[in-house]
């Protein structure tokens, strides 16, 4: 079966300038945000992307949407070059293919209302007559449980509680049945109860409406929640790949155990510890292209770890793992 | 024993305008010495204004309309600016939310310390210095970083030095609000670690302030639960956790997924949290209530003890 998405030795690097001085010697540093990712996402696939800040999982997701430019390497989408689409196939592709950003406050614009927001995505796409339209949007509305419509359709967005406009933002990117959405941390500015609202809300949709998506969060605990299916990213490079519950079940690379063990449990009877080599970022730790990504963290590391990078390999049915360590 | 704080009714009100915004609406609450007591309530319940009530640093238009905060059994709220002043940092110390931006820009670690350290003691420079790297090794830096920046530093790092000034003067109570948010899984972990060690090795007495209930979970002996401006809830970590009371706090709880364990379904609770200018009436969590009852919409339960120190503020229970 042909993937509905898939990336092959995905690189994008953004470069750091450090002055013009070094500029003019020629050196500049290069950030490797995304860093040699091969994924592949099927046709009805939820599908997480778990990560630390700075490990490119937002970058990942925008190079999918082709919302910024890459490196090197190939993007398909329904077995077509995204980075090669021009005119009305690119117009198709942005229907096709949609993102739910962070933060619902500055993803609507604050003078138009709902109503305008969610009928704008159907006129630039052409789609419906001018009756036909309002009965979409209204329709978009209940799906994401802004009931009753009416109240919500003539509101602009400083009207609306975060969750609620969290929704409209929702209800805008389903709007246009898309194929495909990424979700980038769509939750984590919601407040404890607003949020389990809203991934309730997007539980049930997703049967409704066949979702696809690419649900990014920094919260491993939320992934299980979301996806049947995780990707573990650290420092641009997937480090662990399978299903959701067999991944946190049983965590293989040493990234994802520490992940696992520093993640608070609402339980007071479980403590977190923390396997005594770890440390946590730092601000300028040097990312090596050379070796393992993890390597200075890893409470395993050998020899090898530092000179040769790991790839990602099958070692068990439906589990990648990274890792030198970890023989299949 | 005296507690080291005891808050009875208090009452901090913002004025904006016309209305009036009840932030701190009644809160009582009692912290013993040595103990680390949490606060968890969704943003916008009055848990950040509870905390700088405590320290006297509410800003207008916000004023404390009312009640008494005992600290060591004397009242502090009729104390002056300067009687405040001797008591800030040196008895109570506070880390403030956002550890990348509480910290000053344009001066080092070191100066930031010092600053800390002779504005509220009489310690001479070089006095204050030494302290300066004791105190960064005490939170697990080098003394190396004193002569940093804050941007030098990571998330973690930074939240490091910030406990590191709040510890400048041998605080008795520490209160640290929202210690946690914004850094990384992994050095959450450790700040979380660095405040329990602390706690145990200095008998600090600690207020967590949190929206998180996992992270209260890890390091707290008691949880004081807040909804619009007032404690629903207070008890010890495991009555709170394995036998919740009040309707909100098991809504809370069940709110946060968990990694470890069956996977369980999460509870939903219908509706927003109230407007604070416009509260409901009676009990303010009647709106969103799956057991409301038709005294709630009247009359304000009152905190009262269900069991040995376990209070809670529902009709349910009348």
């Amino acid at each position: 079966m042909r993937p509905l998405v898939e990336t092959v030795n995905l690189k994008k690097y953004f470069s750091v300038r450090r002055g013009v001085a070094r500029l003019l010697k020629g050196r500049v540093k290069y950030v490797p945000a995304v860093d040699d990712v091969n994924l592949k996402i099927y046709e009805g696939e939820r599908v997480s992307l778990v990560g630390e800040s700075g490990s490119g999982k937002t970058t990942l997701g925008r190079l999918l949407l082709r919302l910024i430019t890459l490196t090197s390497g190939e993007i398909y989408f329904e077995g077509k070059n995204i980075m090669l689409l021009k005119g009305k196939e690119l117009k198709e592709f942005r229907q096709k293919a949609q993102i739910i950003f962070q933060d619902p406050y500055t993803a609507l614009d604050l003078r138009q209302t709902i109503r305008g927001a969610l009928e704008e995505a159907l006129i630039i796409h052409n789609l419906y007559s001018r009756e036909e339209r309002l009965e979409t949007v209204i329709k978009a509305l209940k799906s994401v449980g802004l009931v009753p419509p009416e109240f919500f359709l003539e509101k602009y967005p400083h009207e609306l509680s975060g969750g609620q406009r969290q929704r409209a933002v929702i209800a805008r990117a389903l709007i246009l049945n898309p194929k495909f959405l990424v979700f980038d941390e769509p939750l984590s500015l919601l407040d404890a109860t607003t949020r389990v609202q809203i991934l309730n809300m997007i539980n049930e949709v997703k049967e409704k409406f066949n979702l696809t998506y690419l649900f990014i969060t920094h919260d491993i605990a939320l992934a299980r929640y979301i996806s049947d299916k995780m990707f573990i990213m650290y420092q641009g490079k997937i480090m662990e790949a399978g299903l959701t519950e067999e991944v946190l079940k049983d965590p293989l690379h040493p990234y994802t155990k520490t992940l696992m063990m520093a993640i608070p449990v609402p339980d007071p009877e479980t403590k977190i510890s923390l396997p005594p080599k770890v440390s946590g970022m730092d601000a300028y730790m040097v990312i090596s292209l050379q070796g393992c990504r993890f390597y200075p963290r890893c409470m395993y590391a050998t020899q090898q770890c530092k000179i040769e990078t790991p790839l990602l390999k099958e070692v068990e049915p439906n589990r990648l793992v990274a890792c030198w360590n970890i023989k299949s | 024993m005296m507690p080291k704080l005891e808050i009875l009714d208090l009452k901090t009100y913002y004025f904006v305008g016309p209305s009036i915004i009840k932030a701190v609406n009644g809160v009582y609450l009692k912290v013993n010495s040595g103990e680390c007591i949490g606060i968890a309530g969704e943003s916008g319940c009055g848990k950040s204004t509870l905390a700088l009530s405590i320290l006297k640093l509410v800003r207008p238009p916000g004023f404390i309309v009312g009640g008494k905060i005992l600290f060591n059994g004397t009242d502090i709220i009729p104390l002056s600016f300067n009687e405040m002043q001797k008591l800030r940092w040196r008895k109570i110390a506070m880390v403030f939310q956002g550890a990348l931006n509480a910290l000053n820009p344009v001066y080092t670690i070191e100066e930031q310390i010092v600053e800390a350290i002779t504005t509220h003691m009489k310690y001479g420079k070089s006095e204050a210095r030494r302290k300066a790297g004791e105190l960064l090794e005490l939170v697990g830096l080098s003394r190396a970083n004193l002569r940093n920046y804050p941007h030098e530093l990571s998330g973690g790092m930074r939240q490091r030095a910030l406990i590191a000034m709040a510890l400048s003067c041998d605080p008795e109570l520490l209160i640290a609000d929202e210690p946690t948010t914004a850094l990384d899984v992994v050095t959450q972990a450790q700040i979380l670690m660095l405040l329990k060690d602390l706690q145990r090795q200095r008998n600090l007495t600690l207020i967590v302030i949190s929206h998180d209930l996992s992270i209260l979970a890890q390091i707290c002996d008691r949880i004081a639960i807040m909804y619009a401006g007032k404690i629903v809830e207070e008890a010890n970590i495991r009555d709170i956790f394995y036998k919740p009371a009040h309707p909100y706090t098991y809504a809370l709880i069940n709110a946060f997924p968990s990694v470890k364990g069956p996977k369980k379904g999460l509870f939903a609770l219908s509706g927003e949290p109230p407007d604070m200018s416009k509260l409901p009436s009676g009990c303010c969590f009647h709106p969103r209530c799956p057991k409301v009852q038709k005294i709630c919409y009247e009359v304000e339960p009152k905190l009262i003890e269900i069991d040995k120190e376990h209070y809670v503020a529902c009709h349910l229970y009348t």
